[in-house]
């Protein structure tokens, strides 16, 4: 700040012609935005860089944000599916539930299958189920655990005006990378 | 004249974009903190919250009929607003039947997560096992409970502001 009157005073009396005065006008002009000009454009770096920097977190942070959304849809949608059969539609509704799977859980309720088909019709069960609470216990971008707190309505031969059930149920949900979509790699009753 | 004007012009408008530019970094960047910070914030409150829920949902569903007015300090020193209010008639009302079954309530929480979170207020879930003994009983019995636990910071620790079983 000191230092500016000084070119200024110094240069002033320069031009003594009236010819050269529009290219010393402008050089001068040149020469004395010059420092606010550079101050400017390092300013405006600086805003470019903590723009940069700040936006990219807060894009993180949205992202991870969306990611736990999606973990946590999934695992509502698929452990309700679980819960919600029928012998009037056995075969797709367990076909639903297998398309929702992945891994160790993908592959026990294949071993499964046959078995719990017979069942739900011989019993000739119908159950469907809400999801009262969902909560996330932990996640990342590719894999999370969640509590789904499910409750369903359960009609067998033995209870033909239906059973209300109380479910703890936790799973483990992974991002598919190639659907891109949520699926779940375990189911356990939590005791 | 004219020819003045020019640089004039090309100055204010290299200048007008640079001023637009550094206003665009900064707002982005003030925006971008701000929401960061929300965001971090929100860890820490969820991260405090699960912390103490579990010593919480212990104190304020355990009770033995024998130190009952201990158990209930207990349990009431976790609660806040309202519902401390709530919980001290709850119990005071149970006491009797509580000392007459002589019941003895330990809870367990098995698995707890979050539902929502905020900066000041945070909803969990937990799976709370009762194991209770009374008179009624023969050995113990299980209730597996669900509760949801709203938790909020009061000075320091975060209590719970509001608990209901589905």
């Amino acid at each position: 700040v000191t230092r500016r009157p000084h070119p200024r005073t110094a240069r002033r009396p320069a031009p003594a012609t009236r010819r050269p005065a529009p290219a010393t006008r402008r050089r001068t002009r040149f020469t004395r935005t010059a420092p606010s000009n550079v101050v400017l454009a390092v300013l405006m770096c600086a805003a470019l860089a903590a723009g940069a920097v700040f936006g990219s977190r807060w894009y993180d942070d949205r992202m991870l944000e969306r990611t736990h959304q999606q973990a946590l849809a999934a695992a509502k949608q698929i452990t309700v599916n679980f819960v919600s059969v029928s012998a009037s539609s056995v075969d797709r509704d367990l076909q639903r539930i297998a398309d929702g799977a992945t891994g160790d859980f993908y592959d026990e309720f294949a071993r499964g299958r046959p078995q719990v088909r017979a069942a739900i019709v011989e019993n000739n069960v119908e159950s469907r189920g809400t999801v009262l609470r969902a909560a996330l216990v932990s996640g990342d971008r590719h894999s999370a655990v969640v509590l789904v707190a499910v409750d369903a309505t359960v009609r067998n031969a033995k209870a033909p005006d239906g059973r209300a059930s109380h479910y703890r149920i936790q799973v483990d949900v992974t991002h598919d990378a190639g659907s891109g979509r949520w699926l779940v790699s375990r189911l356990q009753f939590v005791g | 004249m004219p020819k003045l004007k020019w640089p004039r012009l090309r100055m204010r408008r290299g200048g007008a974009a640079c001023v637009a530019v550094l206003a665009l970094g900064l707002a982005v960047a003030g925006a971008g903190w701000y929401q960061h910070e929300q965001a971090r914030q929100r860890d820490v409150a969820v991260r405090q919250s699960l912390a103490a829920a579990t010593a919480a949902a212990q104190a304020i569903f355990s009770y033995d009929y024998r130190s009952f007015d201990t158990s209930v300090a207990n349990g009431r020193a976790f609660a806040t607003g309202q519902f401390a209010d709530e919980y001290a008639k709850t119990t005071a009302a149970l006491k009797p039947q509580a000392v007459s079954e002589q019941a003895i309530v330990r809870a367990a929480v098995s698995a707890s997560g979050v539902v929502t979170a905020r900066p000041q207020r945070v909803e969990l879930l937990l799976y709370l096992n009762q194991y209770r003994r009374n008179t009624n009983v023969t050995g113990e019995k299980v209730d597996q409970n669900r509760v949801v636990l709203t938790m909020v910071p009061v000075k320091e620790a975060w209590l719970v502001s509001h608990a209901v079983a589905i």
